[in-house]
């Protein structure tokens, strides 16, 4: 290690008078002396080892031998440590990062099997719902108007809820039936929804896969845009209901239940007579039976204005058709690019945890390299020690 | 007195220049090597082996951190410092080289005296001597060499060189 420290000045200044001495520009009877004296005690070189210099020299040094002075083993301490060390993060790293590294599958979907899910408010509200329409139901084979739930209200300033719907039919090569049919739970997945029931099967060379969806209304076109992608479209409708009857009905049932019991509390409170008493618990348990069907006619109205029903059928057929559509089409530009933008940053993820693991580890090597240097450089020094044996 | 002959630099590292190095420096680097090693054959092999190791990394050679001999004998030193490792022995009793000449009848008594002040010098301050006024490097060449600051090299070089003094003035 080099200390920056500051020459005694009478030290320098004599150091520059012996150079002086040296280079014949001063007398110094001494001086000379001692340079006299260290150069003759100066052990002149052997001529063969001059002959022996000039012909290697001659040669490049080829057909002399690397002589090694140090065990092998030893110049290798330093890199074979820093690569060891490079070896256990690697594999620290990959284990880790095999353990967080999760399935990409979707949740909502199940393949090759009937999943059904117990009749929930949706199915119930929109068996009700034809009994409610009064403003009716629309239903196209394009795309219906979207109607977010709450768009316009009607004449009384109450906010319209619209049930949404749509039924989409898609073929697919069979061999990419269960692909697609993954894609489609997914989508659902992607977009804030869920699958409500899914069967999927599979015929000899053909297959099919029907889905039922529960999709946020107000993703319903990103929703249909999207499953219209994964093959070709064969058929596509949407129905949309008002349902804003349904729900003032539920709130209103709701809310002449609670002020029911209300009244009945109040009245409890004054009863004087036992009779009275029974009288009024008997009815205030009806009010309650009241309020929470009405609360969940009212769950099951928002519900239905909120998730819009999907219904999916993906046909697998044999030969190209659903490879190149001519409706939504297999892979569109749109597509490609989506595929080209997740290549890119997955290869950018890998690179990311690439130099994660690589740079602690150059550092590791090179504190390694930097120790066995240090060492080496003090058993250097240690061998000039007068009686030191190294 | 004459004067230390030091040879120009050579401005690259090819074999002409490398030729022009050896040359140069072959004699000196010898005779330091001695100086660290006090055993003849020990300093061919060491004296062999450091200018084959020079020429090997002459691509690697940085004019920009200091000079070519400086590059050259700090490569000598690491080769015999390695011997010495090597052999897990010290240089040998000082007194070796002194006792060839003190029986010299016609020495006068002040060379004598700064012979026998050379011989007894310890490892560390006989390379500096031999680097100073053998090989004829620079204050800040020799720190290059030993790897130190050129204060600290010139500050331990006037220490020898007030220890030698000392003895040419002894009565």
């Amino acid at each position: 290690m080099r200390r920056n420290t500051t020459l005694d000045p009478i030290v320098a200044a004599e150091l520059d008078e012996r150079d002086a001495v040296l280079a014949g520009e001063r007398r110094d009877p001494a001086l000379s002396l001692i340079a006299d004296e260290a150069r003759a005690s100066a052990e002149p070189m052997p001529p063969g080892l001059a002959l022996r210099l000039e012909a290697a020299l001659g040669n490049g040094f080829a057909l002399s031998r690397p002589r090694r002075r140090d065990p092998w083993w030893s110049k290798a301490l330093a890199p074979a440590g820093g690569l060891a060390a490079v070896v256990v993060l690697v594999v620290v790293f990959a284990t880790v990062g095999g353990d967080s590294g999760g399935n990409s599958s979707d949740s909502g979907s199940s393949s090759g099997g009937t999943a059904l899910v117990a009749p929930n408010a949706d199915s119930a509200a929109s068996g009700s719902s034809t009994a409610a329409k009064d403003t009716g139901q629309s239903s196209s084979s394009v795309a219906a108007p979207s109607l977010p739930p709450e768009a316009a209200r009607d004449a009384a300033g109450i906010p319209r809820r619209v049930q949404r719907a749509a039924d989409l039919t898609i073929a697919t090569p069979s061999a990419k039936l269960q692909d697609t049919s993954d894609a489609v739970g997914r989508t659902a997945d992607r977009l804030g929804g869920y699958v409500q029931r899914s069967d999927v099967a599979a015929r000899g060379g053909s297959g099919q896969a029907t889905f039922d969806l529960r999709i946020p209304a107000a993703r319903l076109d990103e929703a249909l845009a999207t499953l219209a992608r994964l093959g070709h479209v064969r058929s596509r409708t949407q129905q949309s209901q008002d349902i804003t009857a349904r729900f003032v009905s539920a709130r209103s049932r709701l809310q002449d239940a609670r002020a029911e019991r209300q009244a009945l509390l109040r009245a409890l409170a004054e009863a004087t007579t036992s009779q009275e008493i029974d009288s009024i618990n008997g009815r205030l348990d009806i009010a309650r039976a009241r309020i929470a069907a009405a609360k969940g006619d009212l769950f099951g109205a928002r519900r239905a204005a909120n998730m819009a029903r999907v219904g999916v059928t993906v046909v697998g057929v044999a030969g190209d058709e659903g490879a190149t559509g001519a409706g939504g089409g297999d892979w569109t530009p749109g597509q490609a690019l989506e595929d080209a933008l997740g290549v890119l940053s997955v290869a950018t993820g890998v690179l990311i945890v690439a130099l994660a693991g690589a740079v602690p580890a150059a550092l590791v090597a090179m504190l390694a390299l930097l120790a066995w240097r240090a060492h080496r450089r003090r058993s250097r020094e240690l061998a000039l020690e007068p009686g030191t044996p190294v | 007195m004459p004067e230390l002959a030091v040879a120009p630099e050579p401005t690259n590292t090819d074999p002409p220049a490398f030729d022009a190095l050896y040359r140069a420096n072959a004699a000196d680097v010898f005779a330091y090597v001695m100086t660290l090693l006090r055993d003849r054959a020990a300093a061919e092999d060491v004296t062999m082996a450091a200018f084959e190791r020079a020429y090997r990394k002459r691509g690697s050679f940085d004019r920009h951190r200091g000079s070519q001999r400086a590059w050259l004998f700090g490569i000598a030193r690491n080769a015999a410092l390695d011997e010495l490792r090597r052999l897990k022995r010290v240089a040998p009793l000082v007194g070796d080289l002194a006792d060839e000449r003190a029986t010299e009848q016609d020495d006068p008594l002040q060379r004598a005296a700064v012979r026998a002040a050379l011989a007894a010098l310890d490892p560390r301050e006989r390379e500096l001597v031999s680097l100073k006024f053998v090989a004829g490097l620079s204050n800040a060449e020799i720190a290059e060499v030993i790897g130190t600051s050129p204060t600290n090299a010139g500050t331990r070089l006037h220490r020898v060189v007030v220890k030698l003094r000392e003895a040419c003035n002894a009565p």
